[in-house]
């Protein structure tokens, strides 16, 4: 069980309180910091920061008992929590608006020291394709020295997180709490991060995620890392949050170009067109960033048999073909491809969508 | 006078004679039917009065007893009233020297006329095998008894007729026999391969389908043609035996099916269920111990169109019939069984909206949305279906039309060879086809080289499969083989039978 010392301990108990949000934690924080008494900060500010009532009611719940129940609550769940009076406290979100007065940790607390925290962030709906460029950026990345930050979303949040889990330096920042993360069918995902990564968020476990929270969320995504990866965005996604937050903090965006008429590539496209640096390989980012590469990535080098090697070759030319237009350009029937497109599967060259698509990756 | 006349009663396919015994004698005037006979039966009284009455002979004022021997077996139905009243006029020596052993059925109108009887053709089958062969019986249902060698049968319109027939007065010409194979040869469906546009790829999953036994499910979005390609599989399955065809007939007939002067069922069954339908409905029951739509398709084609939307208890009551190939239905005073061999087919959408897992449309489902319709058909049931093929909707098949073709005649040819390769293979042992096949038969008749085991396991990594789509994929796989008169399963086979797997999810 983590100790925490009085400072930290007023911020856990100030968090329990709903009415204050995240600027008059700031400010209680600061009172603190000058040797004030959660109690008289918080009486100071009854009347035009506070309603009386709240902050009588509050004041009549600080007892010992009450702080305890507070702490049994983060025990319960694993949860470390970390104040911006604590060591642990991530010296970069310091700078951004309106820091976090408190963060709730589960999982590797030393990946908030790790330089080189990239976040990998896209919509929930993306293409198939866009699925593996997640899961691939994010293994490759981690693989040459950085960390992974993103969300716990489904879709590209999922992968980013697959691709990264193996090295272990993956941050998820969740919405709302751990208790309530949102969708449940990433449920396991998040014990996985909370595992081999570390899992972090603004709201107590027991917290509901509602949607103010999200946009909240991705401030400190994007105040935690050097830069951010748009793989899919729509017109209005939410990442552009995330992106907006980024570029205040002077970070750089990097996003996956999409061919013309895919929807969720409008937006990627949007940013690109704004100054986004076009990627298509995770080596740019290594790149960019000074990196070293490490590990060639294999799987340019994969042998080709002289049947398969057409038919690789014709799908790469299009990006994304359909079967029967695929059949009639090698003049096969198209069920005579399904082998060598199984092959090409397994190898990992291509993937196949529901409509019968087959996209090189 | 005591009379005895042969009736004949249908318990689900099988049939047993019924000894119709009349005694009338002196006493208050009255009519009494004993033997566990149901209300229709005992309704038999008014009818069997008006029509002897309205062809010109007499009902006398006796107390006249008619026993249905054996008295402790159920008696069912209006098809004795024939009986009955032949029985009646024999006691009453209105009918003199008829024969003993002819079997009567049919049911009376009040004017005396015969109406069509349900079930016929699993009567007479019945009854040859105990050793009956001469039949007076409803002339609507003279066509479906025709099939039947070593039997004669008198089709009679009217109970004058029957009488006139008995009497020598105007003998009635016996059915002429109907040769199933030249028959057949004249059935025509309504679909055919060659009018599908395109689709090469779910036409080759549905002859590999077909070949093979193998069960098949058809994902994607609504208007891709899923239902037409479903009515395309009974014209490519093989051609019906004469077995098959008379079994087919016994049940269409039981239930209901076979209408006036229609014969046997020449082409194999297609069966749609609508998605309301009841477990009863689907695998049958009810107070009359009905067949079910899983028998009503023995031999033929069960389609499940939008299986998502059929009830739970519905698509689990399938397990057995997909398990057994056949169907047993109780009820207090016993158990009837009718065959259930049929090939399943079954549609769905990939998600609620159709969009899921498209190359550039995005679905708009939420992930709830999305398990919770692929969750209404998970286990047992999805265990059952060995290939799934995508169809789209993209029209550029419409566009590149170079392609001409192939009818379901030159596909049924293939199958048939297919077919052929398996019926020699399995013929030691108690299966058909390669989608029976159990482990054992695996071992035996799979065996595969290095390198397709390696191909296999690798797929599992990269594409997710689970270890039980092993069997399945190998017998897709030997069936692909058996198609390309191939002896050994080939790496090829082995990958295209992949590229046919379920998407887990």
């Amino acid at each position: 069980m983590r100790t925490y010392d009085k400072k930290e301990l007023a911020i856990i108990l100030a968090d329990t309180f709903d009415f204050l949000d995240n600027r008059k934690k700031l400010t209680i924080a600061e009172s603190i910091a000058n040797g004030i008494s959660l109690k008289d900060a918080l009486l100071s500010m009854k009347g035009d920061l506070l309603e009386e009532g709240l902050v009588d009611k509050a004041i009549s719940c600080l007892n010992k008992d009450y702080l305890q129940s507070a702490l049994d609550l983060l025990d319960k769940y694993g949860v470390t929590a970390i104040t911006v009076f604590s060591k642990d406290y991530p010296e970069e979100l310091k700078n951004i608006f309106s820091p976090p007065a408190i963060l709730y940790a589960k999982g590797n607390l030393e990946l908030l020291k790790t330089p080189n925290r990239f976040a990998i962030v896209g919509s929930r709906k993306s293409l198939p394709q866009d699925k593996t460029v997640a899961e691939n950026y994010a293994k490759v990345l981690t693989e040459n020295g950085m960390c992974i930050v993103t969300g716990i979303a489904e879709g590209v949040d999922e992968h980013a997180i697959k691709g990264a889990l193996n090295s272990g330096k993956i941050i998820s920042v969740t919405a709302g709490g751990f208790d309530k993360v949102y969708p449940k069918s990433n449920d396991e995902l998040f014990s996985s991060v909370a595992k081999n990564g570390l899992c972090l968020s603004e709201q107590r476990p027991t917290v509901e995620s509602i949607a103010y929270m999200y946009p909240l969320r991705n401030r400190i995504i994007a105040g935690l890392s050097v830069g951010v990866l748009v793989v899919s965005a729509g017109v209005k996604s939410g990442t552009f949050h995330t992106v907006n937050y980024a570029l205040d903090g002077g970070k750089d965006i990097f996003a996956i170009p999409h061919a013309i008429g895919v929807q969720c590539g409008e937006g990627t496209n949007k940013l690109i067109k704004s100054g986004a640096f076009l990627t298509d390989e995770p080596n740019d980012i290594l790149s960019y960033y000074g990196l070293e590469v490490e590990k060639e990535e294999t799987k340019k080098v994969e042998e080709l048999s002289a049947v398969e090697q057409p038919v690789y070759d014709k799908i790469k030319e299009s990006g994304s073909i359909y079967i029967e237009k695929l059949a009639e350009l090698l003049n096969k029937r198209s069920f005579e491809l399904l082998p060598i497109l199984s092959m090409l599967e397994i190898k990992g060259l291509i993937i196949k969508s529901a409509d019968n698509f087959y996209t090189c990756v | 006078m005591l009379s005895k006349t042969i009736g004949y009663g249908l318990s689900g396919l099988e049939g047993f004679a019924v000894s119709v015994e009349v005694d009338i004698s002196n006493g208050l005037p009255s009519m009494d039917i004993v033997g566990l006979a149901d209300a229709a039966i005992k309704e038999s009284k008014e009818r069997v009065r008006s029509a002897i009455k309205n062809s010109g002979r007499k009902f006398e004022p006796h107390k006249i007893t008619v026993n249905l021997a054996p008295a402790d077996i159920k008696k069912e139905g209006s098809a004795l009233d024939l009986a009955i009243a032949v029985g009646i006029l024999k006691s009453s020596a209105q009918i003199k020297d008829a024969p003993d052993n002819i079997v009567y059925i049919g049911e009376l109108s009040l004017d005396g006329s015969l109406r069509h009887i349900n079930g016929v053709l699993p009567m007479l089958i019945s009854a040859y095998k105990q050793g009956l062969t001469n039949f007076i019986i409803p002339k609507s249902n003279a066509k479906e008894a025709s099939y039947i060698d070593g039997i004669t049968v008198y089709p009679a319109e009217s109970l004058k007729q029957v009488i006139d027939h008995l009497s020598g007065l105007y003998p009635i010409a016996p059915c002429e026999k109907i040769d199933f194979a030249v028959e057949s040869k004249e059935k025509s469906y309504d679909s055919d391969m060659a009018f599908v546009k395109g689709q090469a790829v779910a036409k080759r999953a549905l002859e590999i389908s077909v070949s093979g036994g193998h069960n098949l499910i058809m994902v994607g979005p609504p208007g891709t043609g899923k239902t037409m390609l479903a009515k395309c599989i009974p014209t490519i399955m093989p051609d019906l035996t004469f077995d098959e065809a008379l079994e087919c007939t016994k049940i269409h007939s039981v239930a209901g099916y076979i209408k006036d002067d229609e014969g046997l069922l020449l082409t194999r069954p297609f069966r749609t269920p609508h998605h309301t339908a009841t477990m009863i409905a689907l695998t049958g029951g009810g107070a009359k111990l009905r067949p079910g739509e899983v028998s009503m398709a023995h031999n033929g084609v069960l389609f499940l169109d939008e299986m998502p939307e059929y009830s739970r208890t519905a698509l689990e009551s399938l397990r057995q019939p997909l398990e057994d190939g056949v169907v047993t239905v109780s009820r207090a005073s016993g158990t009837v069984s009718y065959p259930a061999n049929f090939m399943l087919v079954a549609s769905m959408n990939p998600c609620p909206c159709g969009n899921y897992g498209s190359h550039d449309k995005i679905c708009s489902c939420t992930p709830t949305a999305i398990s919770k319709y692929r969750a209404k058909i998970s286990g047992p049931l999805l265990d059952r279906i060995d290939i799934q093929v995508t169809v789209d909707n993209i029209k550029y098949s419409d566009i590149v039309s170079t392609e001409i073709g192939e009818t379901s005649e030159t596909v049924r040819k293939r199958v048939n060879r297919a077919r052929l390769i398996q019926r020699e293979r399995f013929k030691n042992d108690d299966i058909l086809t390669n989608s029976d096949m159990k482990e054992k038969h695996i071992k035996k008749y799979c065996v595969l080289s290095n390198e397709c085991e390696k191909i296999l396991e690798s797929s599992y990594q990269a594409l997710g499969l689970s270890a039980r789509a092993r069997s399945r994929i190998i017998k897709v796989a030997r069936t692909i083989a058996d198609m390309s008169l191939s002896k050994d399963i080939k790496p090829e086979h082995i990958l295209e039978a992949v590229s046919y797997r379920r998407m887990e999810s």
